[in-house]
């Protein structure tokens, strides 16, 4: 870890740590010996997690067709696996409340979702295993700035005022003021919170793919998804400019431009409905 | 009568045919006055387009061309400036600004049609 970030970010007593329904959930999905029931017992106990998990495996998200009702059912809906993944995003937003709002935290959520949203449409088009991993690292792609927001303010409030007035990318600021930039400690933060590699991959290298040591096809998803979502204005994370566009990442990415009108149409198709799932307060 | 993508239905929309869903189940029939949760359902099902009544105004919207030259000007401007540090030229990065502008030019002429 760069020391300069854990100097200055990582105090113990400070960092936010993932909910205990997760790493519950973790510890069940990989023991081969708990049953559908044992996690659904999990689940149940945790009333907001339940309810977003239904409306999720109703939602356009999975496109099931008919009316999902129970737990169990949604677990068969989602699959055990891509479970932990979904179970992580409904409630990381939780680990975050209490944030100083540098920026409207439901444009900043809004963003993330649809970064998530877009690279998952991505990885199916493309026939690519899990795909709910994609959804979550596009959740958690500028997870750092939260970070950097909650622990350093005062600095984060000089990168913002920065912005406003070069045309420089927020990242290019976080570098040049505090030496490192967010997706240098969203890396950190999920290695601090030992999720898998892969994930700390897709956050750490997104602004630049080609860096990538194993996944570079799937941080370059995360990178286009983050510029096509930047670029329709789909929420806000402090961010003025559409990002640069890395021609490496599209080409590990598989994709062809005809692709591009299926991936934006699903993209607004399920925007709005996933956005009130993840974002609504009555939950 | 008009033809809209689910996306962009809104409440008190009047449907001009009726609406099927992938197995040829009827959803909804002719002359239906739409309400939230019946455009829930129908950007659920995945519908592509339904068929609206009245909106003789309205043009095909996913065509740039078919926006006043003023309106796409002012798109133009809009999205050009917020792309300003993308440089690529590559292909994509020429249809993503495309989609933008329609996107924009949509935005404008909506909020210039409620003046």
């Amino acid at each position: 870890m760069n020391p300069k970030i854990e100097k200055l970010i990582f105090k113990l007593d400070s960092m936010p740590t993932l909910p205990i329904v997760y790493s519950r959930i973790k510890e069940a999905v990989d023991d081969p010996d708990t049953s559908f029931e044992d996690i659904a017992r999990i689940i149940l106990n945790d009333q907001g997690l339940s309810a977003r998990l239904l409306r999720l495996a109703n939602s356009a998200f999975y496109g099931y067709p008919s009316a999902v009702s129970s737990i169990p059912d949604a677990l068969t809906v989602i699959g055990l696996q891509q479970f932990k993944n979904m179970a992580l995003s409904t409630c990381i937003m939780d680990v975050f409340r209490g944030v100083p709002p540098l920026v409207n935290m439901e444009q900043f959520w809004r963003k993330s979702i649809a970064c998530g949203l877009c690279a998952r449409i991505m990885a199916l088009e493309l026939r690519e295993a899990n795909s709910e991993r994609f959804f979550l690292g596009g959740l958690l792609h500028k997870i750092g700035r939260l970070i950097i927001f909650k622990e350093l303010p005062l600095q984060s409030k000089e990168v913002l005022q920065l912005h406003e007035e070069r045309e420089q990318h927020l990242h290019q600021l976080e570098t040049e003021v505090l030496g490192f930039n967010h997706a240098d400690v969203g890396g950190a933060l999920l290695e601090y919170w030992n999720l898998p590699n892969n994930l700390i991959e897709l956050t750490s290298y997104y602004i630049k793919p080609v860096l990538a040591k194993t996944s570079v096809q799937d941080v370059s998803l995360i990178h286009l998804a983050d510029f096509i979502t930047e670029a329709l204005g789909m929420g806000f994370t402090g961010e003025r400019y559409v990002p640069e566009f890395s021609d490496a990442a599209w080409g590990h990415s598989g994709l062809d431009e005809n692709n591009l009108f299926y991936i934006v149409e699903e993209l607004e198709r399920q925007y709005e409905e996933v956005c009130k799932i993840f974002l609504d307060k009555a939950q | 009568m008009s033809l809209k993508k689910p996306n962009d239905l809104e409440e008190g929309m009047v449907l001009a045919a009726d609406v099927f869903n992938l197995d040829g189940q009827i959803l909804f029939t002719k002359g239906v006055e739409l309400t939230a949760r019946q455009i829930d359902i129908l950007q659920s099902w995945g519908i592509q387009n339904v068929e609206i009544e009245g909106g003789d105004d309205a043009i095909i919207e996913d065509d740039l061309d078919n926006f006043p030259p003023a309106i796409i000007a002012k798109a133009e401007r809009l999205v050009s400036d917020r792309f300003k540090l993308a440089k690529s030229p590559h292909p994509a990065v020429e249809i993503i600004h495309k989609m933008c502008v329609t996107q924009k030019a949509k935005e404008i002429a909506k909020l210039e049609r409620a003046k």
